[in-house]
């Protein structure tokens, strides 16, 4: 028992239960968290990893409830405590950051004003006390001009100066607990990594513990000294990060190293310089119209894109990486033309596709299609699987209904769904199987050009791996070109010919995978490279963390401003 | 097609409704007396055997009256509601997606219509074109399109952001297509809410309109215009007032459970439970 009593946090045998529905989120769950030790909690969606973590602070949405076990922080049980109670233990006590820190900002109010909050309640301090210890925190979180920045309002920050600001929020009164929930997942490679190092840091330098919620077992392997590792609400194992992740010894940790994007994709064999590109890209510029500050000033527009110029060959692919803002989702758009560039053009089969105009163009575009980031918004909710698919069929096919349904189910069983999809409406399918259908919508248009604009960043790690095996065996079969937009390195390695980098807007860097993978020219890639996490497997059975040949790694803060 | 339940709420509404309704068309065959005959032995007799609400001040049955004044109070709402969604939808949806200077002009136009109390303009186009069930009706759909404009636009707005009308787009269907595939059917449920609350709003308003003498041409008795005759009586014979008022909450309350009941049948998502998120 007193070996128990040191336990800076102790769940044992915790279930946790949806009262409306009777639905188990967690079953069983016991772990401990010792004074200042990294613990993480990993797990695919729905995997209860976030709900063991709110559990832990007694912050569970209405109507979801303990129904058994214990939960102790720092010798209180959150369950026995009424709300002006539980209220003191999470501002002395405890910390939080969220995934999305803007929406855990109140964007109304002056950061300073929502940073200090919790040390004037809890802890009794006056506002210049609390001003001055916030503006200490918020250059240990290395925010410039602390002082002014406390003035600043939310939206004047960037999304991982907003993180920061909430990691200062949350440890400003020097918590013994960090929970930590997805901190990460919503920022880009290199400004996540900066995150993290400085989360870990300040932790260990206040002699927190850190509770890291996460579904990334690179992060994991990098930074935890123990994890638990849920599936669908039951601990399937539990231990130092070296015996769990490392040296895997459950098979469900195994399904879920062996889903990590690892490997190359063998170059394709060029054809030589007789086959023309398929998109010819030229001096490319997209801008978005900015706002007059007064009617007769001149518009600032914001520039996304700045002559881009880039072949895209027939049957290859290309990835496009790039942080958040770098214009590779416009980049995306363009090319199917959801966008229109300021100037420059895309040249597709002999047409500059800005040109084109009604019949014509709608023929053309069939050929470039699209599948997006979030599979939900992408399906109108009120069609049924069988309409959603069908509308990619060429309207002459639409005619007969039999023959339309036989095509869907052909196109629905080569993205591996089965007949009985037919009817179902989107809402029905998970997220990987609503992604699947986007594939066989742009399929049915029988595509040349296929982009997929962070198609499997939104999905979990193990359908992810499926549905990029998905696209190489579609692509293999059908020889269309596929642009592949994505913030992650692996995923870019795994599927890519040739990568291109964007940068602010201008192309960087472009070559095959490995010449910019291992030999990258360019301070951004390097700096990209070198901060990207990744966990392979280093000998049968083991797992490492890899080191990407990134030459005389640059420091990051050098190029990013 | 799936099974169409309202549940416990909208089964109530549509029951209200129905009730109304059902008690409006029986007076098309039978009323229990004349609806205007003047009697001026039983003015303002409280409820009783023979006049089950009583009757106003000429001795005319209110029940009657009551049953009488539903073809037109609920004709009239509801005639309006269903013009004002089917020119108002179609049409916001067009403005959000053809965009440019057509949008921008009929925003400007619509937003000056909206500028003024909807009441005034129909005040206006009545005191031109005269008092009647049709010029009633035209009026108020005048007045009310610009909001049904503005709501179905705001929507369809962000509808044109979404995946799927993306998607429908690139794969090179044409606007029209794409408008009454997608935006639309993904209108029409909030649409739905804001078609019962008009109903209400339009049953008000021709209870003013009558009031101020603009309405429906009289003898034809209304609800709204039956509320306002029974005013001065209130403190005598207050069923005057009260079995009118009566009608008009029951048949809004009923719309309203309605509408909602509505709303929700239409989304897809929550038709059919059990479903994977």
């Amino acid at each position: 028992m007193s070996a128990a009593l040191a336990k800076l946090v102790n769940i044992s045998d915790v279930s946790v239960v949806a009262s409306g529905q009777g639905r188990v989120i967690l079953d069983n769950v016991s772990i401990d968290v010792d004074a200042g030790e990294v613990v993480a909690i990993v797990g695919e969606s729905g995997s209860g990893k976030s709900t063991l973590a709110r559990a832990t602070i007694g912050l569970l949405p209405r109507g979801v409830h303990v129904s058994a076990g214990r939960i102790e922080v720092a010798g209180v049980e959150p369950a026995l405590l009424d709300e002006r109670e539980l209220r003191s233990l999470r501002g002395r006590t405890t910390g939080m950051v969220f995934q999305e820190p803007m929406s855990a900002l109140n964007p109304t109010m002056p950061v300073g004003q929502q940073l200090t909050e919790v040390c004037r309640t809890h802890l009794g301090m006056s506002r210049g006390e609390a001003d001055e210890r916030a503006a200490t925190m918020l250059e240990r979180v290395r925010i410039r001009d602390p002082k002014a920045a406390l003035r600043r309002y939310p939206h004047e920050f960037s999304g991982g100066m907003r993180q920061r600001l909430m990691l200062a929020a949350a440890l400003l009164h020097q918590p013994k607990l960090l929970i930590a929930d997805e901190p990460t997942t919503a920022l880009d490679v290199i400004v996540q990594r900066e995150v993290l190092e400085l989360m870990t840091e300040l932790v260990r330098e206040i002699g927190a513990a850190l509770m890291l919620v996460t579904h990334d077992l690179a992060v994991v392997a990098a930074y935890a000294q123990r994890v638990a590792v849920l599936d669908a609400g039951r601990r399937v194992d539990w231990g130092p990060v070296a015996d769990v992740v490392l040296n895997p010894r459950e098979a469900h940790v195994e399904r879920l190293l062996a889903a990590l994007p690892t490997g190359r994709r063998g170059n394709m064999q060029k054809t030589g310089a007789t086959a023309p590109p398929v998109l010819e890209i030229e001096q490319l510029c997209v801008t978005y119209p900015g706002r007059r500050k007064l009617p007769w000033s001149p518009r600032v527009d914001r520039v996304a894109l700045q002559s881009v110029t880039l072949n895209v060959d027939a049957g290859e692919t290309l990835a496009v990486v790039g942080e958040s803002g770098s214009g590779k989702s416009s980049l995306a758009r363009v090319l199917v033309r959801l966008l229109r560039p300021a100037s420059g053009c895309v040249k597709f089969a002999g047409h500059d596709l800005a040109q084109v105009r009604g019949a014509k163009l709608r023929e053309l575009r069939r050929e470039l299609q699209i599948v997006f980031q979030d599979p939900a918004s992408a399906l109108d909710p009120r069609m049924s699987i069988f309409e959603v698919v069908a509308e990619g069929l060429a309207p002459s096919a639409l005619g007969d209904r039999a023959e339309a349904r036989r095509r869907v189910a052909a196109l629905l069983l080569e993205v591996g769904l089965e007949e009985r999809f037919l009817e179902m409406l989107p809402h029905q399918l998970s997220g990987g199987q609503r992604q699947r259908v986007c594939i066989a919508r742009a399929l049915a248009a029988q595509p040349r050009v296929l982009v997929a604009d962070e198609a499997v960043s939104a999905l979990d790690l193990s359908v992810q791996s499926r549905i990029l095996a998905l696209i190489e065996r579609l692509q293999l079969k059908h020889g269309f070109a596929c642009i592949f937009v994505t913030h992650n390195l692996a995923v870019a390695e795994r599927i890519a010919d040739r990568v291109v980098v964007l940068y602010r807007g201008e192309l960087v860097e472009c070559g095959t995978t490995a010449e910019v993978l291992d030999r990258p020219s360019h301070p951004y890639t390097r700096a990209l490279l070198a901060a990207s996490l990744e966990l392979g497997p280093i000998a049968p059975g083991k797992y490492g963390l890899r080191a990407r040949a990134a030459h005389a790694a640059t420091p990051t803060d050098s190029i990013i401003s | 097609m799936r099974g169409f339940k309202l549940g416990m709420a909208g089964t109530g509404g549509a029951l209200l409704l129905g009730f109304m309704v059902l008690l409006t068309l029986a007076g098309l065959v039978v009323m229990p007396h004349d609806p205007i005959a003047l009697d001026f032995t039983q003015r303002l007799a409280a409820p009783s055997a023979a006049h089950w609400l009583g009757t106003d001040q000429f001795g005319r049955d209110v029940l009657s009256r009551v049953m009488l004044g539903g073809r037109g109070s609920l004709l009239v709402a509801s005639l309006t509601v269903l013009l004002t969604v089917a020119i108002g939808l179609p049409f916001g949806a067009l403005v959000a997606y053809v965009g440019g200077w057509f949008e921008r002009l009929s925003m400007t136009v619509l937003d000056a219509l909206l500028a003024f109390p909807s009441l005034l303009i129909a005040l206006g186009i009545m005191a031109v074109i005269g008092p009647s069930t049709s010029g009633v009706v035209m009026a108020l759909t005048i007045a009310y399109t610009p909001g049904v404009v503005r709501v179905t636009r705001s929507v369809a707005l962000s509808l044109r952001e979404t995946g799927f009308v993306q998607a429908s787009e690139v794969l090179g269907w044409s606007t029209a297509h794409v408008v009454c595939r997608h935006v639309i059917p993904n209108c029409i449920a909030p649409i739905a809410v804001m078609g019962a609350s008009l109903f209400a709003a339009a049953l008000l308003a021709e209870s003013a309109l009558s009031f101020l003498g603009v309405g429906l041409p009289p003898p034809a008795p209304t609800w709204g215009g039956m509320l306002a005759d029974g005013r001065p009586f209130l403190s005598e014979a207050s069923w005057l007032s009260l079995f009118p008022g009566l009608a008009i909450a029951v048949s809004l309350l009923g719309c309203n459970l309605l509408g909602d009941a509505l709303r929700d049948r239409l989304d897809p998502r929550m038709r059919s439970a059990g479903g994977s998120t």
